[in-house]
């Protein structure tokens, strides 16, 4: 490493360098991160600093003030709503750059494609996709209807939505307008719409607390009832519609976007498959 | 050690062998493979310290969603590491 210039490339590095450089800066990264794991309080510690602000105020509250049974629910969809709205946003720009970037690259014919080599696979495959699928979808429905009481909510009803939506991509095909093949699921089109509609929502549900008198994501104050844990379990309700709504969409757009370019028949940016009926 | 501790160590060198197998091996869809493993075992190490919610998220994104879109991935390039 000594006698070489600073602007040599790194991969002109000879592979014994780049082993001693391991040799030296992984354990260096081990005692380090080990270290620094020493002085974390002991884990479920209560007496830690993360459990002595607010979480007594969550664990002791949140059911009666929110009417949601899962505290994560309560603190994600209403205590942290604003946190929520932007991670919701962040996924949402990540489809889109994904769309952008490779939407851009256009179709590869020459690469294999993402799917079957025909639409519908073998027969078991289709077989077993048509009892799986409905499964599936309604399996993300209830993850995302049953946030409340249980592990789950919008985030994880929409990653299980769009992985249905992709099993259905993957295997029944992208439908061809022309030949009279139907498309399964939304189109790109229709999964950018649902993400669209799902941001715009969660924006909504902040914008209508605040027209009602509220502060922007405060439930309270929205007319839907005239108890308040019912009022913000309703809206709680909407939020997590809204994330799953953005996800599911997201989902299917990013593996859109990736498979696009792969697919004989694929479909660049802007042209998807309405436009051939 | 009591269970809890056994099945936390077994997890977590599943994960760091894991981790490393994927690393290591030039077939691109092996090393989508290995990370499905990693966050499996990740999602099963969150539900064993109680956070029921992330290994949930973990299962869905980590075990199935990021592995079909890494393989998707591996289609479109020439499948081996140089």
């Amino acid at each position: 490493m000594g006698a070489s210039t600073p602007s040599r490339p790194h991969r002109n590095r000879s592979p014994h360098g780049r082993w001693i450089l391991g040799a030296i800066a992984f354990p260096a990264l081990v005692a380090g991160l080990l270290l620094g794991m020493s002085e974390l309080p002991e884990f479920g510690d209560p007496a830690s600093p993360a459990s002595t602000h607010v979480s007594p105020r969550f664990i002791e509250d949140a059911a009666a003030e929110t009417g949601a049974a899962n505290m994560v629910t309560a603190v994600l969809a209403d205590y942290r709503g604003y946190d929520t709205l932007g991670e919701t946003a962040v996924i949402f720009a990540a489809g889109l750059g994904c769309l952008v970037i490779l939407g851009a690259a256009g179709p590869r014919p020459d690469l294999p494609a993402a799917g079957m080599s025909h639409p519908f696979g073998s027969i078991i495959l289709d077989a077993v996709a048509r009892i799986l699928v409905p499964v599936v979808l309604l399996f993300a429905v209830y993850v995302l209807v049953h946030g409340h009481v249980s592990p789950g909510g919008g985030f994880q009803g929409g990653v299980l939505f769009g992985s249905g939506l992709i099993m259905m991509r993957l295997i029944w095909g992208p439908g061809e307008a022309d030949r009279g093949v139907p498309a399964f699921g939304p189109s790109l089109r229709g999964a950018l719409i649902l993400a669209c509609a799902g941001i715009l929502g969660y924006v909504g549900i902040g914008l209508a607390s605040m027209a009602f008198g509220g502060e922007f994501l405060n439930y309270g104050t929205l007319p839907l009832g005239s108890d308040p844990a019912h009022v913000r379990e309703l809206a709680t309700l909407g939020i997590e519609a809204a994330v799953f709504l953005t996800v599911a969409g997201t989902v299917a757009v990013l593996f859109d976007t990736i498979s696009i370019g792969m697919r004989e028949d694929g479909v660049p940016l802007g042209r998807d498959r309405e436009a051939g009926e | 050690m009591d269970d809890i501790q056994l099945l936390s160590v077994g997890l977590l060198a599943a994960m760091v062998v894991s981790a490393v197998c994927a690393l290591a091996v030039k077939d691109l869809l092996a090393a989508g493979a290995l990370f499905g493993v990693f966050s499996f075992a990740a999602a099963t190490w969150f539900a064993l310290m109680g956070a029921v919610d992330v290994a949930f998220t973990e299962a869905c994104v980590g075990g199935a969603l990021t592995t079909i879109l890494f393989v998707s991935t591996a289609f479109r390039t020439s499948r081996e590491l140089d």
